[in-house]
């Protein structure tokens, strides 16, 4: 379904290849066809000056076409959230960069956050504000105003079904209702791309059952939705492509059928193993 | 859609989310609304009345004539004793005694004397006052009027009055002295609660990164919580303000302020730049901390360290002149008493208004820079706490000192000098050394110090003494201090006779004290989250506050720097006791009268005013070639060792 890598793009950001920011580029310019493009990105922690840093991501590339369903799996400190952040402008790559609905993240960062709807477990709501205050003050930040932004805030609440809490405080609404008004923020302003961190963490089975209802109907409605997780079957279910992120690395990209081609395994949790396995045993963890 | 829209909307949104916490509405409003009136309704019913009036005071009379039996008979709340004495006065036998010197039949002149330390010889003297006058207005009127000549053209003819008293009494602040920081105090209070909650309290919510996935900048995120904590803050001085005003209108209210609504314009109005200062301090400084407990950790000291410079509006020596309104806190807190005195200084006013606001975008740039780092931002920096935590601790042990050691120090004694000492200076530095890993282990002072470590420890004493005595000197120039504060000084040194004993008491046991304090646990706090020259000017700066006094702060500054720059390039602590006390010494033995030292070219080389700048340069030689040469041979050790740890 997705478009693939072309072999000259791959050479050309050096996807695999040892970090040198020298020889990186920082622009893809001419690759629009693509959702989200990252070329190399890379994140190091750094505490003063004189430290080496810790490296959390380590030459990340791949390419989401636009309606794409894109999982991120990895264990815990795989690198799964530093890199959505790099993607939604929240950290600056140290080496690399990603063009996300047509914008650099390095180059217009406000741009890239005014088409994406980012929802992690580090994007909560103000307790003491209303579910409709909340939306208000979204829609404002993003240039709605008068009408416009009561006729957006009026078909979000409507879409979620949000009637009977939308004037409710979010200090006083169940873990649910929160998570439901979260998503209406994220897609008030109507973006073509959602980046999802690990969207079912902390929901039960009934919210995430509804998470998992409302990406698929992402999908319908042509968005491209990048998600990270480390519950597989979310992913088996969801994705049209699946990257496989260990130790700041990414270690495969393909659709499942590819992924079981290349290890040789049927179920997504032995692919998993499998890839993170390989990984470790070939020294991955030089972090 | 516009800059000034998206802050507008950034700020709209954080009043009225801050609004709907609780703490903020009380330390915004309800308390500083309040608390004025209620502390006069409180004060007003607790705080016994005063003598008022003079009924049965006991007044010893020397001297007789018609004029005096004229005040005797218009005195009849007076009990008149025949002679008096100084001691009868200050024993509180007589309250006052009046001295009518005459010349012949001719009165030449009123001596009234009296105690001002006590209430009752204040007021015994103050009846005599209005009786005097009343008499010898009289007499002087009939006189006149029998030689024709007009009273009025005649200069008034003065009483003489001696006050007795062992010591001045010091009077409490008045009300347009403490006002100003009271309201300092609200204000820091309210716009603290604003910080912690807009910034650590944020991230602990998790609302922060939602704020920047927007698409805003990283600044005007920043400035709409600056703008909201700034408002916050204003809103309490506004609150605290009507509150005074309200109390003002108690019947018997004992503010001495005129407030009528130019007044209450202005003092609005002389807050706006300190309110728009603190707030860029708390969000400095809140924008660090990634929980509302380490806020809490770096605001509570902040607090008190603000408080400082505001106070001293309530030292009546403190004028408001065009240098004073450039201190930061203080020169707003200056303006601000003296609008309650009535007066106007429209070039310190505008003074205090452009370094006011200077400060305010300084440390707003910095909190900016700081922020530009997304590690800080999101909370993800690597403090620890520790550093506000050792400030915090050296806060508390100057404030101590500040309240207690005056008491203490009424009557100089070694008991009462050693007291603030070692329970206020030395015992914080011990106790709270464990809660930044620093336990009272002699291991921890460093490699076995030798012999010559002990030599370099003298010099730079030397040294020190050369260059804190130059420096002193030259600062008199600048801001000559008043008589007192040399009595003062003098006063500490001779009450105690022993030679040995002042140098114990006035030398050793002070350094050992202030360096455990300073150079131990304070500069090995700040270490662990400042580079090598912050940390020395922070612990530098904190000592100088020690000192408690605007004329020593400098000096005091100037030796912080000296002593905390030779713990960290020897890691030996103890060599800063041995160099702080030498530098003590010096100064004790030229002092004390009974030192070989107090006469000769050594005296005038420390002492000789015109001196000072060769001075200084000799005691810079002193410690820039003590060093050098130690180097070269080795003593002076440039690897790292455990006495203080380096952060990288």
């Amino acid at each position: 379904m997705s478009d693939e890598f072309p072999d000259s793009t791959l050479r050309t950001i050096g996807a695999g290849s040892e970090i040198d920011a020298g020889k990186r580029p920082h622009s893809i310019d001419g690759l629009e066809s693509y959702a989200v493009m990252s070329i190399g990105l890379t994140k190091i922690f750094r505490r003063g000056e004189r430290d080496e840093g810790l490296v959390a991501v380590r030459d990340v590339s791949f390419a989401c076409s636009k309606g794409e369903v894109f999982g991120l799996l990895g264990p815990n400190g795989a690198g799964k959230t530093t890199t959505l952040r790099m993607l939604s402008t929240v950290l600056r790559p140290t080496i690399g960069t990603a063009r996300v609905a047509g914008s650099d993240v390095r180059r217009a960062p406000q741009h890239v956050r005014a088409s994406i709807g980012f929802l992690s477990g580090n994007t909560r709501l103000y307790p003491r504000l209303s579910v409709r205050e909340t939306l208000e003050f979204f829609g404002r930040l993003h240039g709605f105003e008068g009408s416009e932004l009561d006729g957006r805030v009026a078909h979000v609440i409507d879409a979620l079904d949000m009637h009977e809490f939308a004037d409710r405080r979010l200090e006083r609404l169940s873990t649910g209702m929160a998570q439901k008004a979260n998503i209406g923020r994220t897609l008030l302003h109507d973006p073509p791309v959602l980046v999802l961190d690990e969207p079912t963490s902390g929901l039960d089975v009934l919210g995430a059952a509804a998470m998992i209802d409302f990406v698929a109907e992402m999908r319908q409605r042509g968005k491209t939705v990048i998600f990270s997780t480390h519950v597989l079957t979310e992913a088996e279910r969801l994705c049209d492509r699946i990257g496989i992120l260990n130790n700041g690395r990414l270690h495969a990209v393909g659709s499942l059928d590819e992924l079981r081609i290349r290890t040789g395994k049927e179920f997504l949790d032995q692919i998993f193993l499998s890839l993170v396995r390989e990984d470790d045993a070939s020294g991955g963890s030089d972090r | 859609m516009s800059w000034f829209t998206r802050l507008r909307v950034l700020v709209v949104k954080e009043l009225r989310d801050l609004a709907r916490d609780r703490k903020v509405f009380y330390a915004a409003i309800l308390l500083p609304a309040l608390i004025f009136p209620i502390l006069l309704a409180l004060t007003g019913k607790l705080t016994p009345e005063g003598p008022t009036t003079g009924i049965g005071l006991r007044i010893g009379l020397i001297g007789h004539g018609p004029e005096v039996d004229e005040i005797i008979r218009e005195s009849p709340w007076a009990n008149w004793a025949t002679g008096a004495d100084d001691d009868r006065i200050r024993s509180g036998e007589l309250d006052a005694a009046l001295i009518a010197d005459y010349s012949g039949k001719r009165l030449t002149n009123f001596r009234v004397l009296y105690d001002k330390s006590s209430p009752l010889s204040e007021l015994a003297a103050r009846e005599l006052r209005g009786v005097i006058e009343r008499v010898r207005d009289r007499s002087r009127r009939n006189a006149l009027d029998a030689t024709g000549i007009d009273a009025s053209s005649l200069p008034p003819r003065g009483v003489q009055y001696h006050d007795l008293a062992n010591y001045v009494r010091t009077d409490p602040p008045t009300s347009p002295q403490f006002l100003p920081s009271m309201i300092m105090l609200m204000m820091l209070a309210a716009a603290a609660f604003a910080a912690i909650d807009l910034f650590p309290g944020e991230r602990e919510r998790g609302t922060l990164e939602t704020l920047l996935v927007q698409p805003i900048r990283a600044e005007e995120a920043l400035l709409g919580k600056y703008v909201a904590v700034f408002l916050v803050g204003y809103v309490a001085v506004i609150a605290n303000i009507g509150g005074i005003a309200v109390a003002s209108t108690f019947e018997a209210s004992p503010l001495e302020i005129p407030l009528d609504a130019s007044t209450i314009a202005g003092a609005i109005l002389l807050t706006l730049p300190a309110s728009a200062l603190v707030a860029a301090i708390l969000v400095r400084v809140a924008a660090r901390a990634k929980t509302v407990r380490e806020a809490q950790h770096y605001l509570l000291p902040l607090t008190l360290l603000n408080m400082v410079p505001a106070l001293l509006a309530a030292a009546p020596e403190m004028q408001f002149d065009a240098f004073t309104a450039c201190l930061p806190m203080a020169g707003p807190a200056l303006a601000l008493r003296e609008l309650a005195l009535g007066s106007f200084d429209p070039l310190a006013i505008a003074m205090m208004v452009v370094t006011t606001m200077l400060y305010c975008a300084l440390v707003l740039q910095g909190a900016l820079k700081y922020l530009a780092n997304e590690e800080a931002l999101l909370g993800d920096g690597d403090s620890d706490g520790k550093a506000a935590r050792v400030i915090a601790v050296a806060l508390f042990a100057i404030l101590a000192t500040f309240v207690v050691g005056p008491l203490l120090r009424e009557a100089p004694t070694v008991v009462s000098i050693l007291v603030p000492l070692v329970v206020f200076t030395a015992l914080p530095a011990i106790v709270a050394g464990k809660s930044v890993g620093l336990g009272f282990d002699l291991r921890v002072f460093g490699r076995r110090t030798r012999g010559r470590s002990w030599i370099v420890a003298i010099l730079t004493g030397i040294g020190l003494a050369l260059v804190v005595s130059g420096v002193a000197a030259l600062q008199r120039h600048l801001l000559a201090p008043p008589a007192s504060f040399d009595e003062a000084g003098r006063n500490l040194i001779v009450s105690i006779p022993s030679l040995p004993v002042a140098l114990l008491t006035l030398a050793i046991v002070p350094a050992i004290a202030e360096e455990l304090l300073y150079r131990r646990f304070v500069l090995h706090g700040l270490r662990t989250e400042l580079d090598r020259p912050r940390a020395i000017l922070a612990s530098a700066a904190l000592f100088a506050l020690h000192h408690l006094s605007v004329f020593r702060m400098i000096p005091s500054f100037v030796a912080g720097i000296v002593l905390g720059r030779l713990v960290l390039r020897t890691h030996r602590f103890w060599l800063a006791p041995v160099a702080h006390a030498t530098s003590n010494a010096i100064m004790i033995l030229l002092a004390h009268s009974a030192s070989p030292l107090a006469g000769g070219s050594i005296a005038r080389t420390f002492g000789d005013e015109r001196l000072a700048v060769w001075r200084l340069l000799l005691g810079i030689v002193i410690l820039v070639v003590t060093p050098w040469i130690l180097e070269r041979r080795q003593v002076w050790p440039l690897g790292r060792t455990a006495a203080i740890p380096d952060r990288t």
